[in-house]
């Protein structure tokens, strides 16, 4: 596989995982919720608000109900990004945001992060990698409100 | 250190937990830098907290007190990589992703500020003495522009404050 994702840091309010480009063709890779083998932010998360978020579809969370979520919701939920329509930026919430460091590789264009939903509507990240080998650390931690790692 | 590369390393920002550098290079290709932990002249951790006390003072000093599991003495890459990228997949000194000790660890964050091409790395390793330091990577600016600048937070997430 071109892209993976190794968990190398895991605290309640904070995934940090190691993405490694092989150098292969195909420079995409997808973070699930749905509890499967990690990367999965289910499966990756520890007792607290980052769990709590990836059980969005199952349990809700805030102002999202549970069931299928749309791509709008899933980029307010892992990116902190409101500004699209419902659920809007009414509700004082937590929710979470995703940061990448490069460490290494020499080629551009550079990595990108997106939240996105599957076609049962869990939400995903979709991870693009930069073109050639190379890694990066991504962040996926609580927007403000927390204390403590 | 930075001197006589292209990359120049300024303080911006010094906290208890967190300090800031704006990186700026005017190189069209590949260029490196280094800072430093070892009380040499800024940009250098050590240095830049000037009287700042906290963890990352605390990480900075381990080669000659220790930290936590991390004994004092020369460190490893993969000491370095846990101790200022939390990476602590490499073997030794952590089992894993939970770690058999929970310390604090540092994180490195790149923001680019200018330069439409200039890309920017971050990672950690040691010097000959196994002293970590940071490693910044630039992948140079275009022709045509004079200077890429990106900003880089060396923080610990594990606090409250700045």
């Amino acid at each position: 596989m071109a892209v993976t994702a190794l968990l190398v840091f895991q605290r309640a309010n904070r995934l940090r995982y190691r993405l490694t480009q092989d150098g292969n063709a195909g420079t995409t890779l997808t973070i699930t919720t749905t509890g499967a083998a990690s990367p999965d932010l289910l499966t990756d998360s520890v007792a607290g608000k980052i769990r709590q978020i990836a059980k969005a579809f199952t349990n809700g969370y805030g102002a999202f109900a549970a069931g299928a979520l749309t791509q709008a919701k899933a980029r307010a939920l892992w990116l902190s990004d409101r500004i699209a329509s419902n659920p809007g930026s009414t509700e004082v919430i937590t929710t979470a945001r995703c940061e990448i460091t490069p460490r290494t590789g020499a080629t551009q264009p550079d990595w990108l992060v997106d939240a996105n939903v599957d076609g049962s509507g869990h939400p995903i990240l979709s991870i693009t990698a930069q073109a050639g080998a190379g890694t990066a650390y991504l962040d996926v931690e609580l927007e403000g409100g927390a204390i403590g790692a | 250190m930075f001197g006589g590369m292209a990359i120049t390393a300024t303080l911006v920002h010094a906290g208890h937990n967190r300090l800031r550098y704006l990186l700026e290079t005017t190189s069209t290709g590949a260029d490196t830098g280094t800072i430093t932990t070892i009380g040499d002249p800024t940009p250098d951790i050590l240095t830049d907290l000037g009287e700042n006390q906290g963890p990352i003072m605390l990480l900075a000093k381990v080669v000659e007190q220790g930290y936590g599991q991390f004994a004092a003495g020369a460190q490893t890459q993969a000491k370095a990589r846990a101790l200022w990228l939390a990476d602590r997949s490499g073997a030794d000194p952590a089992s894993g992703t939970t770690g058999i000790d929970i310390v604090p660890s540092a994180i490195c964050r790149l923001t680019p500020r200018g330069g439409s091409a200039s890309a920017w790395r971050v990672d950690a390793n040691v010097d000959g003495d196994g002293n970590p330091e940071l490693i910044i990577t630039s992948l140079g600016v275009s022709d045509g522009e004079i200077v890429g600048e990106c900003y880089l937070d060396v923080l610990v997430g594990d606090t409250i404050g700045d």
